[in-house]
């Protein structure tokens, strides 16, 4: 417990914020469907890329559900929620490091896989939140602008959405686990996952990066009741994988 | 209680600990004496396992702490320097938040210390002057009742008032059968505290004994500075005189009175001649080079 209310001490507001940018972002994506949706030809002209022309193909073929998900699991979550897994997750080791306190802890009688399971599940506990909550607060919000979301197929999305930023939290742990500096390790998540979206706004390329795996193209049949199974256990068995090697190199280290 | 043999350390190719052998009772003040980077610090943490020993053997308290470093740190009391503090915590807070892992973690014993010391229980850590952090560390590190103290330099930045406590908390708990093991600087501290004394110099022990043993032999010890470099057999030689040094610095352990030594260093071209004194300071002196003595300083 006491190592829960330490590493939130330190996170717990800026969650906060990120719930807020992600309730804010989302509330205001929904309100300005009805003028997405009147203007949607116009839209596509206007759109320098074919992988940009191709997400609102994906709206004009699921609909409302498309638009949402894009907004909240494709935009939201891969913007706000990749600053949030930045964040937290590379402050799990890094942040003793580099504030020197990490003797002080590792000296306690805790072991390290503790600290390190126990600050990522505090972490993911943190990411996935706002996830889930912002998601059940578009589906609330969304008659509003007269449309309809079931929950099952919201939820699974963000369930989806949600393994997908484990992966990445479980990276971040990773490349914590072994830095002297919180900053290096986020800016090196953020460079990788940039790099990925730069290469998936290409035209041939876009289909070999991590954002095609959420993007409409599984996303849209979610709503039909089709889970993208074998991407999420894709997700789930990178995040055990990146934890392993974690755990490894924070067992291995000096301080 | 606390043993360690042949402890070896080195980051990044460069040696830290080279081989250290101890063997700490229980019960005992034992102190570890060194200029900056001799590795004591290292040691300490080799003992809890925050660092992993290259090569030797360590146990604390009955627990290897090579291979079970966890049980060895629900058996010890450590505090560390004082920038591994959590600055943004409360002084009562952290203390608690130190004590919760704790087996026999004792908040109540470690608020009573808190006062004791005059640390404000309220105040964030950050905003504490280094004597107080240092005073919160040893509060945290007695309020875990553990058997074992590992105290990286429980004196430093201590006022002569807060420090005559500090060694007094500190013998209290030698006396009820706490061992306590101690890396420090202040050498004035360390002759009033400790029973004995380990002296490391880049991460080698130079010299190790009960503190009053070591200060009878510096007793009987001068130090003899030359005009010019003399060979060890051009010095004088007299039964039971032992000649320690090289070149134009040397030390001459003698037996008897020190009246009976003189005549015999008259033919030598003498620079300076000084006793050794008979503090625990001029023995550092003489153990490290003019270098780790301006480090020290």
């Amino acid at each position: 417990m006491s190592l829960v209310r330490q590493y939130l001490r330190d996170t717990l507001w800026v969650a906060v914020g990120y719930f807020v940018l992600m309730a804010v972002a989302l509330a205001a994506a929904i309100l300005y469907w009805p003028d997405f949706r009147d203007n949607l030809p116009s839209i596509v002209k206007l759109l320098p890329f074919d992988a940009l022309r191709e997400l609102v193909a994906g709206i004009e073929r699921f609909g409302y559900w498309a638009y949402f998900a894009i907004q909240q699991d494709f935009k939201g979550c891969s913007l706000f929620g990749l600053a949030a897994v930045a964040l937290f997750g590379s402050g799990v080791v890094a942040r003793e490091a580099d504030q020197k306190t990490a003797e002080f802890l590792l000296s306690r009688p805790v072991s390290r896989t503790r600290i390190l399971l126990v600050r990522f599940a505090t972490a993911a506990v943190l990411v996935l939140a706002p996830v889930f909550l912002t998601s059940l607060g578009g589906m609330w919000l969304s008659p509003v602008v007269g449309e309809r979301l079931a929950p099952g197929p919201v939820l699974a999305a963000a369930a989806y959405l949600g393994l997908f930023l484990l992966m990445q939290l479980a990276f971040c742990v990773w490349l914590s686990a072994g830095s002297e500096h919180q900053l290096r390790a986020g800016v090196i998540l953020i460079g990788i996952m940039l790099f990925q979206f730069a290469l998936y706004l290409v035209k041939g390329v876009g289909d070999w990066t991590l954002y095609a795996l959420v993007d409409p193209s599984r996303l849209g049949p979610i709503q039909a009741g089709r889970f993208p199974w074998r991407e999420a256990a894709g997700f789930a068995a990178a995040t055990i994988g990146f934890l392993l090697l974690a755990i490894r190199r924070f067992a291995r280290r000096d301080f | 209680m606390l043993r360690t043999v042949g402890l070896a350390k080195g980051f990044a190719g460069r040696s830290v600990l080279r081989g250290v052998d101890l063997e700490v009772a229980s019960g005992e003040v034992f102190g570890f004496i060194g200029p900056n980077g001799a590795g004591k610090s290292t040691f300490l943490k080799c003992l809890v396992g925050v660092v992993r020993p290259d090569a030797g053997e360590a146990e604390v308290a009955g627990v290897d702490a090579i291979r079970r470093p966890l049980e060895v740190r629900r058996r010890v009391g450590y505090a560390p320097g004082e920038t591994a503090l959590y600055h943004r915590m409360r002084a009562g807070e952290h203390l608690n938040f130190a004590v919760s892992f704790h087996p026999d973690g004792d908040r109540r014993r470690g608020r009573a210390l808190l006062a004791e010391l005059g640390v404000p229980a309220g105040r964030r850590v950050g905003r504490l002057s280094h004597g107080m952090k240092r005073k919160l560390l040893i509060a945290q590190a007695l309020a875990c009742r553990a058997p074992v103290l590992l105290l990286d330099e429980p004196l430093a930045g201590l006022d002569p008032e807060a420090r005559r406590t500090v060694v007094g908390l500190l013998r209290r708990e030698a006396e009820a059968g706490t061992t306590v093991f101690l890396s420090s600087h202040d050498l004035a501290g360390a002759e009033r505290l400790c029973d004995r004394v380990a002296f490391l110099r880049a991460g080698r022990i130079l010299a190790a004994g009960p503190v009053a043993e070591l200060l009878a032999g510096a007793e009987r010890t001068l130090i003899v500075e030359l005009r010019v470099d003399l060979p060890r057999h051009r010095l004088p030689r007299r039964p039971g005189w032992e000649w320690i040094g090289a070149g134009r610095r040397w030390r001459l352990r003698y037996p008897g009175p020190l009246e009976r030594v003189l005549p015999g260093l008259a033919e030598l071209p003498l620079a300076a001649l000084r006793p050794l004194g008979a503090g625990l300071e001029e023995l550092f002196e003489d153990l490290y080079g003019p270098e780790d003595r301006k480090e020290q300083a």
